[in-house]
């Protein structure tokens, strides 16, 4: 039964957690897992998800914690079970259970499994701001993009955009499922709002193929100046 | 080289963490500080023999922020209390503790039991516990220089003049026998937040005090 109490604690199992789905339609699976131990708790105050993937496939994928140019978190990656061989601004580090490594935000890293069913806890948070966690509705609008149903993308990401009127990347995912949904000039509304908050933008509008709809558009081209 | 950036990145087993002292059948494993970390609170406790791994507390105490926590079983067996509430917990259990008043403990049912724990403040940037902030004043006390730890206690005073930072500089000038700077600051502990009065009740470093008319008033 629904209550309107929230219990004090949560108790659950990393072997049986649901894994999140896949965030690119299309992409390939494989077999690499995520854990979204965040949402799955309700935690706001600091990020943390748990990874698993078969041996040579990339348990974190590789990416750095400055997208945009913004002031990015401190990630810290425990190893749980089996090893993985970090590559951190182009060092190879060896990583068996129990291996802790923490990576500053500008920094690009990956983590590539050795073994099958490699597992790493990763936390996050940025030195000196409250953590913020995204809006449920972010979650629904990739599930829902996922599924194919870019309308219901768009819809929910506009709940996120107006809960997060700053983000540059909110808006600029609600322009990439409104083009998916043949909504241009909502597309093209919002790349410009995403652009006036942060200017890099412009290197995710160059190359995204969500966006390929409305590059014919001629209010589309000032848009990756 | 010693070179003025931080690297990219650092690396260690929980292994070679260096381990605090044995309090209470755990010794704590310090991950936050180890690597200076900034952005969230990190440690892992591991236990002695079939101690608390996790000591009882809340996160709503004097000192305390309001931490949401998020405790993994990283090896071993324990039983997690939670609001009176027995939770049993093996390597892999996550127990999340929402609500910041919640009682939480876990006692361990095997030898070096390990628990990691994650903490933050929902809606407010990371910030060290009170009780953090004041660590470098440990080694000193308890080697006797009360000079040495009234030194390192003051750039956390004048950074942070809260209730326990206060007392704490009081206990250390009370046995350096400066009463008068030690009745002024318990005084200020005790404006910044009345809890403080039962450390004053029964901490035997103000013992120097108790006979002054001006600490009687503190307390009554």
């Amino acid at each position: 039964m629904a209550t309107t109490t929230e219990k004090a604690y949560v108790v659950a199992r990393l072997d049986e957690l649901e894994p999140a789905p896949l965030l690119a339609p299309g992409a390939t699976d494989d077999g690499r897992q995520r854990f979204d131990i965040r949402r799955r708790f309700g935690i706001t105050s600091f990020g943390t998800n748990a990874y698993r993937a078969p041996s040579d496939v990339d348990v974190i994928r590789e990416h750095d914690e400055t997208l945009l140019g913004e002031a990015g978190q401190e990630e810290l990656y425990i190893v749980l079970n089996g090893t993985a061989t970090f590559e951190i601004d182009g060092d190879a580090v060896e990583a068996p259970a129990g291996s802790l490594v923490l990576v500053q935000p500008t920094a690009k890293r990956k983590a590539t499994a050795k073994d099958d069913g490699t597992t790493i806890l990763a936390i996050g948070g940025t030195p000196g701001k409250a953590y913020e966690p995204a809006p449920e509705e972010a979650a629904e609008a990739f599930k829902a993009y996922n599924e194919g149903d870019y309308e219901t993308a768009a819809a929910k990401q506009l709940v996120v955009v107006e809960k997060r009127p700053n983000d540059a990347v909110a808006y600029f995912n609600a322009a990439c499922f409104e083009a998916r949904a043949g909504q241009a000039d909502e597309a093209i509304e919002h790349l410009q709002r995403a652009v006036e908050l942060n200017d890099r933008v412009k290197e995710l509008i160059r190359t995204d193929e969500d966006l390929d709809s409305i590059r014919e558009d001629p209010r589309f081209d000032v848009l990756t100046k | 080289m010693v070179t003025a950036i931080a690297k990219a990145y650092d690396v260690v087993s929980l292994e070679d963490i260096e381990p605090g002292p044995e309090h209470d059948g755990r010794v704590p494993l310090n991950i936050r500080r180890h690597f200076g970390i900034q952005g969230f609170g990190v440690r892992a406790n591991r236990s002695v023999g079939d101690g608390h791994v996790v000591g009882e507390h809340d996160e709503v105490g004097l000192g305390a922020s309001g931490q949401e926590e998020l405790y993994l079983v990283l090896s071993g067996k324990a039983t997690f209390k939670v609001d009176g509430e027995p939770i049993y917990a093996t390597a892999g259990t996550m127990v999340f503790v929402r609500d910041p008043a919640a009682k939480r403990s876990a006692v361990a049912k095997e030898e070096g039991t390990t628990i990691l724990a994650i903490g933050g403040t929902p809606g407010k940037a990371y910030e060290l516990s009170v009780g953090e902030a004041m660590h470098d004043m440990w080694d000193p006390y308890r080697a006797e220089n009360f000079e040495g730890a009234l030194e390192a206690l003051q750039p956390v005073l004048e950074e942070r003049p809260e209730a326990l930072v206060l007392f704490n500089v009081a206990c250390m000038e009370a046995r350096l026998g400066r009463a008068d700077d030690a009745i002024s600051h318990l005084q200020q502990a005790i404006e910044d937040d009345d809890r403080i009065h039962e450390h004053i009740r029964s901490d035997s470093d103000l013992d120097s005090l108790r006979d002054d008319p001006r600490f009687g008033a503190l307390t009554a």
